[in-house]
Parts: C-alpha cells; structure tokens; sequence
C-alpha cells in the first residue's frame, strides 16, 4: 500500500516486479546504472564491487536461514569452504572444468544442508546455533589437513576459468558475469518467498507449535531451508575460489561468519533488499576506514594497526545498528521512500 | 599417571573459563560470544599490572580480577541491559560485536606482540615429582586450588547466602523476582561480572602456562564445549562437563594423529548435543522455546 | 607576442617541472603481517624494511631520489593480500611488491605479479616459495628472506647429525597444525630418517590450544631426546616452558624467528639451541650498531636485534633500485634484481646473489646458538654451507 503517486490497479500489480510504469522506470534506470558503473570507475573499485557481489549472494543464503526461517546458523564460514574446496580439489587433482565443478560445489552443499539439518531437528535457538558452530570447525579440520597434506602449503591454485575457448578474467567481465548471477539469486529468493515455502518459513519463524498445529510439516520446511541455503552458500563459495583464483583454509575464520551475519543484520533480518544492501556496505566498510584513516588526523598506532581500526569500526556500526536501527538499513530506505513518497504529508492515511 | 595430572590441570583450566558462560546463561539467558574476549582482556590487564608492579603477585592478581568484574559488568550495562527484550539472535550478535571492540581496543593498546607473562613472575614453575613417576608444577598446583576455591565460594554464594538466592531468583524467573522486590538489573550485572571474573583467572592461568597475544580469544571460547555438555544451567556441572573436555583432548594428544586432536572436543560436543542437548545438568525445558 | 610567448614557454616548463617532481621516486608496495596471529613472526622485519628506507630516505635517497614505500597490512589474512595486491598494482602502479608474511598470502599476490609483470619480492621471515629455487626460477619472484623449508630442514639434520649422530637419538617433531607447518615437519622426518635417527613423536598442535602440557607429555613418554620444530617460534616457546616444567631433560632445537635471540635469553637453558640463518647480535657486528641507530631514530617498536633480516632486504632494494637507474619501470627493474649482488654485512653467512637461473641465493648458511651458562650467548657452529638445490 502506498500513497502519492504509486497506484496499483490490478491484483496481479502485488505479485508481479515491474507492472506499474514507476517501478517500470526504476528498474530500467537501475540497470542502465549497473551497465554504466564498470566503465566510469577504476578497475579497483570494480573489484571492490564483485567482492560484494560474491558476499551477496552468501548473504543472501544466509537470509533464508536465518533472517526467514529463524534459525541461527554459526557455521557459514564452513559453509563456504566447504564449496571452495570442493572447487579446489576437483581442479587441482583432476583439473575439471568450470561448468562442472559448480554444480558439483552446489550438490555438496545439498549434502551439507542435509548433514546438518537432520541433527538440528532437535535443537532449538542456542543449542542450534552451537551445532553449527561445531559443524564450522569440523569442516574446517578437514580442510586444513586436506591443505597440509595434498596441496601446496599456501593453498590450492586455481586457474581462470574456461567455458570452450573463451578464457575468462578480468574485472569487468566478471563484473557483469556476477550481477547476472546475483540478478538470478536474488530472484530465486523473492519468488521463495512468495511461494508456499516461504510462507511455511515464515511460519516456522513465528510460532513453530502453531505452524505445526496448521498443518505445516515443520521438519520438512527446516531441512529444505538448510539445503537451499547452504547449497547457496557453497556456490557463492565456488565463485569465491576461481574469482580470488586461490582456495585456502586461513581464508575462512570464523570472522568471516560473523561479517556474514552482520550484513543481513545491518541490511535487515528477513529482508532480500537488506541483504544486498548488508553486503554491499559491510564489504566496502574497510576500504572506507582505510581511506578515512589515511585523510583524518588519527594516532600513529591506528595506522600501524589499521586491521583493529577496521574491527573497532565494523563492531561499533555493527552495535549501532543493532541497538538504534534493529531493522537495518532497509528501515532506513523505508523511510527515506515514505518521505518522498508522502510529501508534502507526513504520515501515512490511517487503513 | 601423568596423563591424570594433566588431566586435572587441564579440567581446572576450563572450569574457570566455562563457569562464565554458564553464569551468564543464567543470568541473562544468552551465549555470550565475548567471554573469550574477556579473557583476553583480564590476560592484558594482569599482564600490565605485573609490569606495572614489577612482579607483585598480591598486588596485579587482585587487580587484574577486579579489573575482569568491571569489565563484566560494563558490558552488561552497556551492551546487554538497553537490549532487554529483543530477540536473542540481536543479543548473540551484540555479545559477539562486543567482543571484536575489545579486542580491537586490546590490539591497538598493547599492540599485537606476544606477551610471555611467565617471565615476570617472581618465581620459577618448579616440577614436583609425585607418585607413579608423574611430574606437577608449581603453577599447576595452584590452577588446581584456584579452580577449587572458586567454585567453593560460587556455590556457598548461590546455595547460602541471600544475594545468591536472589541470583537464582532472577535467573529462574525475572518477572516474578522484579516483582518481589529483586533489584534485577544489579543482580544481573553482578552475574556479569562474577563470569569475567571468572574468566580473568582462567586467563592468569593460562597466559602464564602459554602466552598472551589478542588472539588468545580463541581459547577462552573452547570453554564453551564444558559448559555446554555439563548443562548451560549448571554450575555443578561445569565440572564433569570440563573433565569430559579435558579427558578427550588429552587421550586426543597422547595417542591419536593431528586431524583428530583438533576436531576430537568438537566431535564429542556434537554427539552430546545429538544424544542430550541440555547437557548433563541442565534444565530440560531450556530446550524447546514456544 | 612576446609576453604570449614567455608565457607559453613558463607554462610549459612549469608542466614539465612539475610531472617530473611528481615522479621523481620510486614506488614500490609492501604487503606485510603486521597484525594478526603470527605478527610477531613478520611485524619486526617489516619495521627493518621501514627504517633502512627511512635512513635511505633522508640520505637523499638513490641518486637524489627517494623511495616511496606505499605499507599495507595484510593480517596474514588471503583476503586481503588479494586486495592490497590488487591496490598496489592496479591503482598505485608500483614498479614492485614486496611480502613479508605467511605463506597463505602468497597465491594472490602471485597471481597479481604475474598477470601485471611485476616483480615480487619475499623478505624477512617469509618462506622462500617453490617459484624461486633454481634451476627454472619464476622470472617475478625473488627471496631475500632467511626461511628456506627444504634448506632449514637439511640444515636441522645436519645440526642433529653433529650432536647426537653418534648416537642416534630419538627425535621428536613438533608443527603448528597449519599446513606449511605440516609439511615443513614432513620433510625434515623423511631426512633425519634417512639418516638414522629414529622419530618417535610427531605432533602438531592446534592454533588454539589451551594447554602445551598433554603435547610435552606425548614427547617425554616417548623418550625423545632431541625435539625439532619447524613452526612459529612462540609454538616452540610454550612446548619448551611446558617440556621443562615436566622435568624433561632433553635438547631443542628450534629454527629461528625475529625474536629468537631475546627468547633464548629469557630461557636461560643451555638445552636451547637456536639454528637462525642469520646472525644474532651477540655477534658485535658493526651493522647492528646502524641498525639499532637507524631503530631508534625512526621509532622502531619492536627491539632493534629482532629487526635485522628486513635490514637485508632495504639492502637489495636499494641495490636493485640502484643499478636499475632513472627512468625505472617493473620489467627494467626485474633485470636488474637478476643481476643483485649484496654484502649483506655479516648478517647473512653470504652474499644474496641473484642471478637469471636463482632467485634464492648459491647458498644457505646458518648459524647454531645456545645459552652458555657463563652469562653469554655462544656460536657453536659457525657460518656452515648448504647449497640450495631444487
């Protein structure tokens, strides 16, 4: 429901994406935008952005996890080490090509969801959350005597990746590759949600007794959450590994599920907008500091130890949002859209 | 024989770390990914007082535990208490960014050099040879006893005095305590702070058995795997809970390859969690939340 | 007409002067650890580096121009070697990179210099990567630091060999469970069982341990007599403290990191033997006396003996940057690296001498230390040869 300006006059108009000749520009206008952007910036900010990219589409798994079905998983990072040594031993010991070891990257993380899932049928918010945490450090064993034993110490090199003749590097083309790919992703999440699967997930979030008692078969809902989820994130693992053209197991700390969570926190938990939003910003929060840190008169040590000035910053934000703004960045979208939308009003008609 | 000794050590160790989360459990119903964290922070504080004091255990001890309290209870009444309320994923994600500020604010204070705090101790870690040709030292022997007399107090504290039946009145059920006439807050964040405290002297310990650097974090959080199979509601079992840890990861060491030493506690965490998710001790009902 | 003129010519004598101000230096990146859990480890050679540039620097630099040093700090995280490389490259345009840190960093900033033609330098304490050894080196990479896996492991055999090969002792190995650790440990089993001695521990303790004891108890049961490790020294550091605590009686022998020296000090054990390729100052060089000068003029934070080996690589910078001459781009830079020849002041056994086919050195030399009771610290076996080979 929105005021000035934005009318739907169809039933059709609240299901579809781009019906309303307003969103009809918008989505044009932004995608000429997206087109545009690799070729008016430098090739490190281009970077910058295919690094969230990747981290959205891990963002955005774990948006189904946890943000829509509510159930916390610590174990992200696993996750997505688990897809890029999937990756890395299929190409270092046999050297597949790309078109295979994605899919298989993806049925890895089906396994995984399923590894993982079953188990957690039991346990419930803390003692859920502790069970992925083992099953990180788990995965991460195995990984690291993986590493230590077969490959070469400083990880597993991978080489760009070839579909036919066409060799594939270089930023802008996976720039464009990558928003594709997000595009599809992000896809997949808003159509999950507007289905019955996404409304029994809801459900499982809420009140898991009550959506049992409807009829909702809660043990199902919860495994196919995990599968999908992690099946993403062991993709979004997978591109990690041939875009960086490395895999190594000192990659994945558990920081890195922690950065995961704080962007679909920040961006806002349940959210699709939010958790490209989250993405983008937690991804691009370093180089700021480091920009910042570089212009502002700052103590000596804060340059020297520019990485604890970088977590300072990350963990403050990250309470600032949590105590002042819990629904993230996209309640602030909210609100910047309803001024503009309801000007010269302020508040919405009362229904 | 040396393998029970170390056993012991070992088990002393973790109970100190574990018996935090499991007060703060309690107290406020949350995991808190800081107390590794908090650890570390004791860990720098007592190293600094050493320092400070030129190798005056009765002076930086006492200090550094005092300091560890208040580091308690500042994060609760900064970070914990205005999120009274909110669902627990926001206050796990709070614990957790409270303890990536302080070690940022550890890193860039003390920088990230390791630290040898054995090395300003006014006496040198004697080994005693006991029965069965096993060796103990000095700084083991008081782990152990500290270890003891910590857990003595914390359970004289809750099962005899007035303020720790308030404590377990508070933990049990907020609501009615408040309404009882417990002042809550001050009793939670005396919680907090008894759980840092806690965590201080499991890290005097440790930084003067290995070594301190800002990511000795990592260590204080393995103390959860106790906490967690004794049963996050029990403090009595913090201790078989610690011992379970401490067997496994020393059998772990002395006879099995690599792969298996670091995954071994993880495993064992898993399949307790599978087979009894609340834990030796714990509460049943703490399980299933509707 | 005249004035148009004088300004036009004042115009463009102010452009020109101006872009060759601006240029006037040399560029180069460092992507160090700095932070992180093995700073200890690169972070004093990273400082050695800053302040032989800064001294260099304020001489006037090479041939009136200065060296400008773009320091990033990596945290021995592979995510962000990626991005700094990535930086230093793409957007700084650095006519070299320099590493000093742990071997996960490598492969992106690998990556990087190859695809930009770069030449990338490995300095301090970062082990020498396969892609320098002779006879087919990687024409991008360079190692001037003093950590050689296969030559450190050679030279702890031969160490052993000496001290106790008559008897053929028993050996222990200790690693840190991370992969370069692992394999570090590996070879060195493979040589000293290949020379007789029989191994009877090898342990590699997680990052996260909480407690060294079960580990020292692992060796002392199985009888070691000597125990290696090939690892992060302050792995090395805790096993001793608990290995004596245990009343274990045996010899360590450690290979070295910048604080090796102040570690042995404070140890005061005569059973703790050190194997650096570099000299310690108890040595008297007269080069640790620029050093320690140099340290504290430019405010070094870290002690101004564990700062030496990034010393040695201010020398081949300075050296390569010299002889490469003005106007330097990378691939004129890398010719010149091949042909660096630098007296590294007794700091090293020898020379660093690059050539087309050897980006390490012609030899490795190391040094043996311990604690000699009498209040000093002894060199026992001096300045001993091994040649590096594929």
């Amino acid at each position: 429901m929105r005021a000035s300006g934005y009318f739907k006059t169809r039933y059709d108009f609240d299901f579809g994406f781009w019906e309303t000749p307003f969103r009809r520009f918008w989505v044009v206008a932004g995608l000429c935008g997206m087109v545009a952007f690799p070729f008016s910036v430098s090739g490190f900010w281009i970077g910058v952005v295919n690094l969230a990219a990747i981290a959205a589409i891990g963002a955005l798994a774990l948006n189904l996890l946890v943000g829509y079905t509510g159930q916390l998983s610590l174990g992200h990072a696993g996750f997505l080490a688990a897809g890029a040594f999937t990756v890395g031993i299929l190409v270092g010991q046999w050297s597949l090509p790309i078109w295979l070891t994605l899919p298989a990257a993806i049925v890895v993380g089906m396994a995984l969801g399923v590894l993982v899932g079953v188990p957690a049928l039991r346990l419930r918010g803390i003692y859920l959350s502790i069970s992925t945490f083992a099953a990180y450090f788990v995965i991460l064993s195995l990984v690291i005597e993986y590493q230590s034993l077969f490959s070469g110490s400083s990880g597993v090199l991978i080489p760009a990746p070839q579909i036919g003749s066409w060799i594939f590097r270089g930023e802008r083309s996976w720039y464009f590759v990558l928003m594709a790919l997000v595009g599809l992703a992000t896809l997949l999440c808003l159509n999950l949600k507007r289905s019955h699967i996404g409304r029994a997930w809801l459900a499982i979030r809420e009140r898991e007794l009550a959506a049992s008692a409807l009829g909702i078969n809660v043990s199902f809902y919860k495994v196919m959450a995990f599968v999908i989820s992690t099946a993403m994130t062991t993709f979004a693992g997978a591109l990690g590994a041939y875009y960086a053209g490395f895999v190594s197991a000192e990659a994945f700390t558990f920081l890195v599920t922690v950065e995961y969570l704080t962007m679909i926190l920040i961006g806002g938990l349940g959210s699709v907008l939010g958790a490209l939003l989250g993405a983008l910003f937690v991804t691009v929060l370093p180089f700021l500091v480091e920009r910042a840190v570089e212009v502002l008169p700052v103590p000596a040590t804060f340059k020297t130890h520019l990485f604890a000035v970088q977590i300072g910053v990350f963990a403050i934000l990250m309470l600032g949002f949590l105590m002042f703004e819990p629904r993230g960045l996209v309640r602030i979208w909210g609100r910047i859209r309803a001024y503009f939308e309801l000007w010269p009003f302020k508040y919405r008609p009362l229904q | 024989m040396q393998l029970a000794v170390n056993v012991l050590v070992l088990t002393a160790l973790y109970a100190m770390m574990a018996a935090g989360f499991v007060l703060i459990y309690r107290a406020s119903r949350v995991f808190n990914l800081a107390h590794g964290d908090a650890m570390m922070l004791g860990g720098y504080v007592f190293f600094t007082c050493l320092v400070a004091t030129g190798g005056n255990l009765w002076a930086a001890v006492p200090l550094a535990l005092a300091a560890g309290f208040m580091i308690g209870v500042a994060v609760y009444i900064v970070g914990i208490r205005p999120l009274a309320g909110y669902p627990v994923v926001s206050i796990v994600m709070v614990t957790v960014a409270i303890g990536i500020l302080l070690r940022s604010l550890a890193t860039l204070i003390w920088s990230a050099q390791v630290r040898y705090p054995a090395n300003l101790l006014p006496f040198k870690d004697t080994p005693f040879h006991i029965w069965g040709n096993a060796v103990i030292s000095t700084l083991d022997i008081a782990s152990i006893a500290a270890a003891a007399i910590f857990f003595i107090v914390l359970i004289v504290l809750f099962q005899r005095t007035a303020l720790g039946v308030r404590m377990r009145a508070a933990a049990e059920n907020p609501r009615l305590a408040a309404n009882s006439g417990v002042n809550i807050h001050r009793v939670i964040a005396l919680s907090w702070g008894l759980a840092c405290f806690g965590a201080t002297l499991g890290a005097v310990f440790y930084t003067t058995r290995v070594n301190l650097e800002p990511d000795s974090w990592l260590v204080g959080l393995r103390a959860f795997a106790p906490a967690l199979i004794g049963g996050m509601t029990s403090l009595l079992g913090v201790l078989p809970g610690a011992l379970i840890v401490a067997l496994v990861e020393v059998l772990a060491a002395q006879y099995l390859d690599p792969i298996m030493v670091s995954s071994a506690p993880f495993i064992v965490l898993l399949a307790a969690l599978w087979i009894r998710p609340w834990g030796l001790f714990g509460t049943r009902e703490e399980v299933v939340r509707v | 007409m005249k004035s148009k003129d004088c300004f036009l010519i004042a115009a463009a004598m102010t452009s020109i002067a101006s872009t060759a101000a601006a240029q006037e230096e040399y560029k180069i990146g460092v992507s160090a650890a700095i932070t992180g859990p093995v700073a200890s480890t690169y972070a004093p050679a990273y400082e050695g580096l800053k302040i032989y540039l800064d001294r260099l620097n304020e001489r006037g630099g090479i041939n009136g121009r200065k060296v400008t040093a773009i320091y990033l700090n990596n945290q021995a995280a592979p995510p962000r070697a990626l991005a700094d490389s990535k930086r230093l490259v793409d957007e700084e345009k650095v006519i070299a990179m320099v590493n000093i840190s742990t071997s996960a960093t490598y492969a992106p900033m690998i990556a990087d210099a190859q695809r930009t033609k770069t030449p990338l330098i490995f300095l301090g304490s970062a082990v020498c990567p396969a892609g320098v050894y002779p006879p087919k080196p990687d024409p991008y990479l360079f190692c001037a630091s003093f950590n050689m896996v296969g030559e450190d492991g050679k030279a702890m055999v031969h160490v052993l060999n000496e001290l106790a090969g008559a008897k053929k002792a028993k050996l222990g190995l200790l690693a840190m469970d991370i992969p370069i650790s692992r394999q570090g440990v590996d070879l060195i089993e493979k040589l000293a069982e290949q020379n007789g001695f029989q191994v009877v521990g090898k342990v590699a303790v997680p990052l996260t341990t909480a407690d060294f004891t079960p580990f020292a108890t692992r060796f002392k049961e199985a009888g070691s007599e000597w125990i290696a490790h090939w690892a992060p020294l302050t792995v090395g550091v805790a096993m001793f403290t608990s290995l004596t605590k245990l009343g274990w009686n045996g010899n360590y022998l450690a290979v070295a990191s910048p604080t090796a020296e102040a570690d042995t000090v404070t140890f005061a054990q005569s059973n703790f033997y050190v194997m650096p390729s570099y000299s310690f100052s108890v040595d008297n060089l007269p080069v640790f006396k620029e050093i320690a000068d140099a340290a504290k003029k430019y405010q070094a934070s870290y002690a101004a003996d564990t700062v030496s080996v990034g010393w040695v690589g201010g020398m081949v910078i300075e050296a390569a940057l010299k002889s490469c001459g003005w106007p330097c781009n990378s691939e004129k830079l890398r010719t010149s690296l091949e042909s660096v020849n630098v007296d590294t002041q007794g700091l090293y056994g020898g020379p660093i001498d690059w050539s087309a086919g050897n980006h390490l050195r012609s030899k490795a030399h190391y040094k043996l230390y311990r604690w000699d009771a009498a209040q000093k610290r002894v060199v026992r076996v001096k300045d001993w040869i091994e040649i590096p080979v594929q």
